[in-house]
């Protein structure tokens, strides 16, 4: 009986957990079909990807995942350039439930540890989509923009420290700057 | 034929909508994907001066992988039947590009890429042709004899004619939907397998191009599965420094892509201007490409 209320429980963390549904890239440096056509077979190599619908005239790139899948978005990114090319957009959409944010502060979300620049403090709830705004997730003319968002050195490397911690995520971790 | 050449060159470069960069003649400064590898066959058929006729060809099969985002490698080998009747193994090239420099932005770029090339050929230096010619022998009749005609090259052409080795820059940009690329690099003569560099062939030259690109088809991207056919211009030029000899070339090219994964390049190319004593001044070339992406 305890076991079916323990695989009861972790079904309902499953359905009830934050989870990406779907990630958009926009890449940049190319016009032709035949580079588009190295992203699109880059990404849908990836262990955790499900299927890629890729616009070649915009250059953008719509994946979907596995189910339960951990997804990797510097694995994603890094196909982009492996390809030869570079990400110019990154976005997400995510589901959640019930994530208090704040401005420039850590949270922990869909396995990740997020710092949401340029938003009002609130509570997420349901389908948003977020843009990621790290080095290499953006142009870097953007990128350069945004810089005026934070003061926070993991802004520059992508990794918590001192400035960037939080409870439950510790130094030295992975953390990605988005926004809504 | 040079105003028209010219006036190609306007033409492309004021209504180019979309613009290409896969050139047929040289490198852009892009490179393959990582972990992609590539086959190609060229073909090339050669009007020789001596005959003025399209006798020559060569043959070069190549293989290219993409080793990384920055870097990737090229083995070409040669064949020909240029210096005798029969077709003859000639000898291969070594080929690596490592892109430096990239800026990006949607639908643009500015790339800069170092390359470098070596080539072990085993041909003479010059070309001999045998001819019989029938002659008065003294007698009131006709005797067959036998001559020899020498041709020298001093061309410097490391995919196939001679050995040496090259290393140079190539920079593409892509801007406002339209792409040029400019290439330099210092080339050194080296000694064939077989024959050494003759005392007036120059040993040093300096290899430069330009590469104009127009996409014609598709007029609007929908599928990967749609034929691309590409138009493209290239000067590609030698000099000898301290020689006062030089060469200038224009190739007009036409590029098939199916599946956005094979190629179908088309080309010919001629002299506009030059001084050098070549063996051949015009070739048609005909290549497949084949591309496996995500290979290893």
């Amino acid at each position: 009986m305890k076991n079916i209320i323990f695989i009861f429980l972790l079904l309902c963390a499953a359905v009830t957990n934050a989870q990406v549904k779907k990630v958009s890239i926009q890449a940049s440096g190319l016009t032709c079909s035949m580079c588009s056509n190295a992203i699109f077979k880059a990404l849908k190599s990836v262990d955790f990807v499900e299927k890629v619908d890729a616009n070649i005239k915009n250059s953008t790139f719509e994946i979907t995942f596995k189910p339960n899948a951990d997804v990797d978005f510097d694995k994603l990114k890094n196909k982009v350039e492996g390809a030869g090319f570079f990400v110019a957009g990154f976005w997400a959409t995510v589901h959640f439930d019930n994530l208090k944010i704040k401005n420039d502060a850590p949270v922990e979300s869909i396995g990740k540890n997020l710092m949401f620049l340029h938003v009002a403090d609130q509570e997420l709830n349901g389908d948003k989509t977020v843009k990621f705004l790290d080095k290499g997730y953006t142009s870097a003319k953007e990128y350069k923009k945004n810089s005026t968002l934070t003061t926070k050195e993991c802004y520059k490397t992508g990794i918590a420290d001192a400035t960037c911690i939080d409870s439950g995520i510790s130094k030295g971790s992975r953390i990605y700057h988005v926004t809504i | 034929m040079k105003k028209i050449i010219w006036t190609v060159f306007v033409v492309l470069f004021c209504t180019a909508t979309h613009a290409q960069e896969l050139y047929v003649n040289t490198e852009p400064a892009s490179n393959m994907a990582t972990g992609s590898i590539g086959f190609r066959l060229l073909s090339k058929l050669y009007k020789m001066n001596y005959n003025n006729s399209f006798t020559s060809y060569r043959i070069m099969p190549e293989f290219m992988i993409g080793a990384s985002r920055h870097l990737m490698v090229h083995v070409a080998g040669y064949g020909s039947n240029m210096f005798q009747k029969k077709f003859r193994i000639e000898g291969g090239s070594l080929y690596a590009k490592y892109r430096f420099y990239s800026q990006d932005d949607v639908h643009e770029h500015f790339r800069i890429a170092a390359f470098s090339k070596i080539s072990i050929i085993d041909n003479p230096q010059q070309l001999k042709i045998e001819t019989k010619k029938l002659l008065p022998d003294g007698n009131g009749g006709y005797a067959q004899q036998l001559y020899t005609s020498t041709y020298k090259t001093d061309e410097f052409d490391i995919d196939g004619l001679n050995s040496g080795i090259v290393a140079g820059v190539v920079a593409t940009k892509l801007v406002n939907k339209i792409a040029v690329s400019g290439s330099l690099d210092y080339g050194y003569r080296l000694n064939n397998l077989n024959a050494k560099v003759l005392p007036d062939q120059p040993l040093s030259a300096v290899n430069y191009a330009a590469s104009f690109g127009y996409l014609l088809l598709p007029k609007e991207y929908v599928s990967y599965k749609q034929t691309n056919v590409n138009l493209y211009v290239e000067l590609l030029g030698t000099t000898f420094p301290g020689r006062g000899k030089f060469y200038t070339d224009v190739a007009p090219a036409i590029q098939f892509i199916f599946n956005s994964i094979a190629r179908l390049d088309l080309s010919y190319r001629t002299q506009l201007a030059g001084n050098t004593a070549r063996l051949s001044n015009n070739y048609l070339m005909v290549r497949l490409e084949y591309n496996i992406l995500n290979a290893f």
